[in-house]
């Protein structure tokens, strides 16, 4: 079944590593490209907000600012009419009236002058014009109560010699509307000096400043306020922070020192374009403000930029391309799956096939593989791989019961030659007159060495050596001929010279395979110790003497037999004391190798011999072959390896 | 260097008169567990009424009253309060004489000069135990010692320049005095390099008019042994005769409520902010804490606790003023404050 954990579930899987590997890198692209999306989309509405902050602000300024100047152009005019009227009161009032009058904008001006300058005997002169219900009235302010002199209005502009619009102030007289008032410094010239004499002032509702601030809106939530040059607010849509607050009242209440940095800046002067982030008042939420300062009287004007509401569209764009992104991932996700299944389930079952053809079963059925990719080549290979293992398999089958059999032979084949040799030792336990051993180890399971002895009557001890040219069956077939022919040439009057012959002669005729024998030949009269033997071809045995000298035989210049039909072998004569010995071997001693194919060597064996002078027949053998064995050291015998030793007592 | 240090010291001071003030704000000699049964008969047929009249609009400089009144405090006390509001041409001595207040908070040289003009007052109760009187400059005009002052402009208001004459004169310098309406306006526009301020007002309307505290420099009077004490209780000497025990109860009642309000600050500034809007005041909460806070430390300063005037106070504000011929001759200590415990019983 389509189970996805469980193709995920194995870390070290295919499967695992390409759902990991692809499906991290196409998600990682995603989020790239997700990301910056959101990052140019996010700056190019900012930008597009700074540019709408920048125009707003500087738009609203400039209108404020329009009104303002025409505004004050009025009492600016005025004071200069003024200053060169005739000062009589009538004048001063007719000026005043006309002041209100025809400047509906104005709602009261007024005319205050320095202590007892209009009349020497009045410290007060303060005549006012104002709006009551439609009408003008006039009333003369200045007494003890309301000593005009230090009030802001009248002092600020005296003392700093200019024009100045008053802080904002609530008066409900005028009804109940935030007021500023102008005051313009008025000059006379006495004695060619210009001596202050009083202010004339232009009460002026900022009903209209109050309402096309309120008319800022930006976006939903967006506003625009209003600061005096103390930072008192003087418009916003929280009314009751008008005229109660400043911006730095705010901002000690909420313990923001960035509202207070962003209220200095804004009495200083100083403008900025939504580059500053701020908690919009009315609804918490993060905000641009961007101000700019009222040059004509001081003030700054600031404009919330709601920005979370500018970025909706932006993080709707964002979040539907992640819903979409997420889509095609999980798409993504599941296709990968499907392949990664489609490789790795016919892998799996090609894997378990295997299994089963390892253990035997060529017979197992492999996966069906549709397609005709790699899949398709990997399949069909797995295919030709059973069929061939198959065919191998009964080929080897054959083959190995065709070589069981010719082991068993062989190993019948061995049993039989080693049964034709004696083999049971001593071999004439009533003959004190000798004692015997010998060793015949073939290299394979059949060998071409041989030997024999066997009693001619009743004092004559015929014994025989040889080595058959070649090795194993072959060898062993013409080794068991030489072996039985040997038996029935041996006569009791019978010289080694014609037994050598005789044998030269029988294995000679018809020996196609030109097959031959080293052959050594000896027959020892038991009673005198006369050796007479004839050796054809084979390596010369040696005489251990009662004295413990070793003596080689003569090396013979007869060749081997089997080879030439006519030859005449010879023979000699040695005299036996009691207690010599005979060493007779085959090459398989004396060129018997080593790893480094270096030859065991005739020297080495002589230095055993004399090593050994007092040895029995069997120790003396077996002392000779552990040699050899130490030489050899494990290296596979190559050759057939035979010995046996005479002992004559006499 | 000096100015650090002076500036350190300062902190340092308030410091201690925050921590002074937070261990106590309660004063001695009264209860705010009072039982009913031992005041005069609370209903309301019974009450006596009484006119206070404050010496400025509606603020937490006289949050106690306004949230005694509010809360029932003084009713407690068999006082039926009216709070006169304030105009700015109302001045204590005509209507103490005239009989339409019968309490006022007054200043106390304030107090000494109304006293010396004929109107026999005296003091019941000495609230204030600081002068919150100030000098303000702006790092910026190079004022950062008293001798900078030399030759520039003041700006203060009338009727107190008594602590700047004298300091000057104790520094031998010229300083010209503008005298200045109720707004710091004329410093803020640079028409004075210095003006005067009170620590629980002026002084934080400037800092909340943009100028952070560390652009500007200020000059404590008491820090240059110029303690002028302020806010005491202030009533005729009939009045205090007449009924001992109406001036009593009321000083309780004052400082029950003052207690109260050191103790609740917003419940207090709630009150202060709803009685100061309904008579169309501007007012803002930070402002009026800021002036509860201070008004705390300058009652408490020094961890004083009691309501008297010590005869050092008196002696040493009355001699500054006959120094300065504003007063032609001293009352006598005991003439000019009697304090209520000994009238309660």
């Amino acid at each position: 079944m389509f189970n996805p954990i469980k193709i995920i579930r194995s870390k070290k899987g295919l499967a695992f590593k390409l759902i990991t590997s692809i499906f991290a890198s196409i998600a990682l692209i995603f989020l790239v490209i997700f990301l910056y999306n959101y990052d140019f989309s996010k700056s190019i509405v900012e930008k597009n907000l700074k540019m709408n902050a920048e125009n707003l602000t500087r738009n609203s300024v400039s209108q404020i600012e329009k009104i303002l100047y025409s505004i004050q152009k009025i009492p600016d005019n005025y004071a200069k009419i003024i200053e060169n009227t005739d000062y009589s009161k009538e004048t001063l009032e007719k000026i005043l009236q006309q002041v209100v009058e025809i400047n509906p904008e104005i709602y009261g001006a007024a005319l205050a002058f320095e202590p007892n300058l209009f009349d020497k005997n009045e410290k007060y002169f303060m005549p006012y014009y104002f709006r009551k219900e439609g009408r003008l009235e006039l009333l003369y302010l200045g007494s003890e109560r309301y000593d005009y002199f230090t009030m802001d209005w009248y002092q600020i502009p005296k003392e700093l010699k200019r024009p100045v619009w008053s802080e904002p102030y609530f008066d409900e007289g005028a009804g109940n509307t935030i007021m500023s008032t102008y005051s313009v410094p008025l000059y006379r010239d006495f004695n060619g000096q210009q001596q202050f004499i009083g202010i004339l002032t232009a009460d002026v509702s900022l009903d209209w400043l109050q309402k096309f601030v309120n008319s800022i809106k930006v976006n939903q939530t967006g506003y625009g306020f209003m600061i005096s040059q103390n930072g008192t607010m003087v418009t916003h849509p929280t009314t009751k922070l008008i005229m109660n607050e400043t911006i730095f009242s705010i901002a000690e209440a909420q313990n923001s020192t960035q509202l207070r940095e962003i209220g200095r800046d804004m009495i200083r002067g100083k403008s900025s374009f939504a580059e500053i982030e701020y908690h919009n008042l009315t609804t918490g939420q993060l905000s641009w403000i961007a101000y700019a300062p009222i040059t004509v009287n001081g003030w700054s004007i600031g404009i919330v930029f709601p920005v979370k509401e500018f970025m909706a569209d932006v993080n709707t764009l964002s979040l539907r391309i992640f819903a979409l992104a997420l889509a095609g991932l999980i798409i993504i996700l599941i296709v990968i799956i499907g392949i990664s299944r489609s490789i790795t389930s016919p892998l799996r079952s090609l894997s378990h096939a295997s299994k089963k053809i390892a253990e035997g079963d060529f017979n197992v059925e492999l996966p069906d593989i549709k397609t005709k990719d790699e899949m398709k080549e990997l399949h069909d290979s797995f295919v030709y791989m059973q069929k061939k293992l198959a065919e191998y398999v009964v080929n080897l089958q054959e083959t190995t019961s065709a070589r069981e059999k010719i082991e068993s032979e062989l190993r019948i084949a061995r049993e039989i030659q080693m049964g034709m040799i004696p083999h049971i030792f001593p071999p004439f336990p009533n003959l004190s007159e000798i004692d015997l051993f010998a060793l015949l180890r073939p290299a394979k399971e059949v060998g071409g060495d041989l030997y024999d002895f066997f009693l001619i009557g009743e004092d004559k001890l015929c014994f025989a050596i040889g080595d058959v040219s070649g090795k194993g069956v072959p060898a062993s077939l013409f080794m068991a001929v030489t072996r039985t022919l040997l038996r029935s040439v041996s006569t009791i009057d019978g010289s080694p010279s014609a037994v050598v012959s005789s044998l030269n002669k029988s294995l000679s005729y018809n020996n196609e395979s030109s097959m031959f024998v080293t052959f050594f030949v000896g027959m020892l009269h038991l009673k005198t110790g006369e050796l007479k033997f004839s050796n054809a071809g084979h390596n010369p045995p040696f005489m251990i003497r009662n004295n413990g000298k070793v003596e080689m035989f003569e090396i013979t210049k007869s060749i081997p037999i089997g080879l030439f039909e006519e030859i005449k072998y010879t023979e000699s004569v040695v005299h036996l004391q009691k207690g010599d010995k005979l060493f007779m071997y085959t090459d398989g001693v004396t060129e018997a190798e080593n790893l480094d194919k270096v030859l065991y060597s005739t020297e080495r064996l002589v230095s055993v011999l004399q090593k050994n002078i007092t040895a029995t027949t069997k120790q003396l053998i077996q002392c000779v072959d552990d040699d050899v064995a130490l030489h050899v050291d494990k290296y596979a015998q190559s050759d057939d390896l035979t010995m046996m030793t005479i002992v004559f007592y006499g | 260097m000096k100015k650090e240090l002076r500036y350190t010291i300062l902190v340092i001071s308030l410091i201690a008169l925050s921590f002074a003030s937070c261990k106590n704000s309660t004063f001695e000699n009264t209860n705010d567990e009072t039982p009913l049964t031992e005041l005069t008969d609370t209903s309301s047929s019974n009450l006596r009424k009484v006119t206070f009249l404050p010496y400025w609009v509606i603020n937490a400089q006289f949050a106690g009253f306004y949230a005694g009144k509010e809360l029932g405090i003084f009713k407690k006390y068999g006082i039926d309060l009216n709070i006169i509001e304030f105009q700015p041409f109302y001045t204590s001595n005509e209507l103490l004489r005239t009989g339409e207040a019968d309490f006022a908070a007054i200043w106390l040289v304030n107090a000494i000069g109304v006293k010396a003009s004929g109107i026999d007052i005296v003091n019941i109760a000495q609230f204030s135990s600081r002068s919150s009187l100030m000098l303000v400059t702006k790092k910026s005009s190079g004022i950062n010692e008293i001798q900078d002052m030399n030759n520039k402009r003041l700006g203060v208001w009338q009727g107190f320049e008594l602590q700047p004459m004298t300091l000057f004169k104790k520094f031998h310098l010229n300083v010209e005095h503008i005298p200045i309406g109720s707004t710091n306006n004329l410093f803020l526009h640079d028409g004075v390099d210095i003006t005067a301020a009170n620590w629980f007002d002026e002084y934080h309307s400037i800092i909340n008019s943009g100028y952070n505290p560390d652009e500007l420099n200020t000059f404590f009077f008491a820090d240059y042994g110029l303690n002028f004490l302020e806010d005491g209780i202030y009533c005729l000497s009939t009045t205090l005769s007449k009924d001992p025990k109406l001036c009593a109860d009321f000083v309780k009642a004052t400082a029950e409520s003052w207690t109260f309000a050191f103790n609740n600050p917003e419940k207090a500034i709630d009150i202060v902010v709803a009685c100061a809007q309904k008579a169309n005041i501007p007012v803002n909460r930070v402002h009026q804490r800021w002036m509860l806070d201070r008004y705390r430390d300058l009652y408490f300063a020094s961890g004083k606790t009691t309501t008297e005037l010590s005869v050092k106070d008196y002696m040493f504000a009355a001699k500054v003023m006959k120094e300065s011929n504003l007063i032609q001759e001293i009352v006598p200590y005991e003439d000019f404050f009697k304090h209520y415990t000994n009238y309660s019983r």
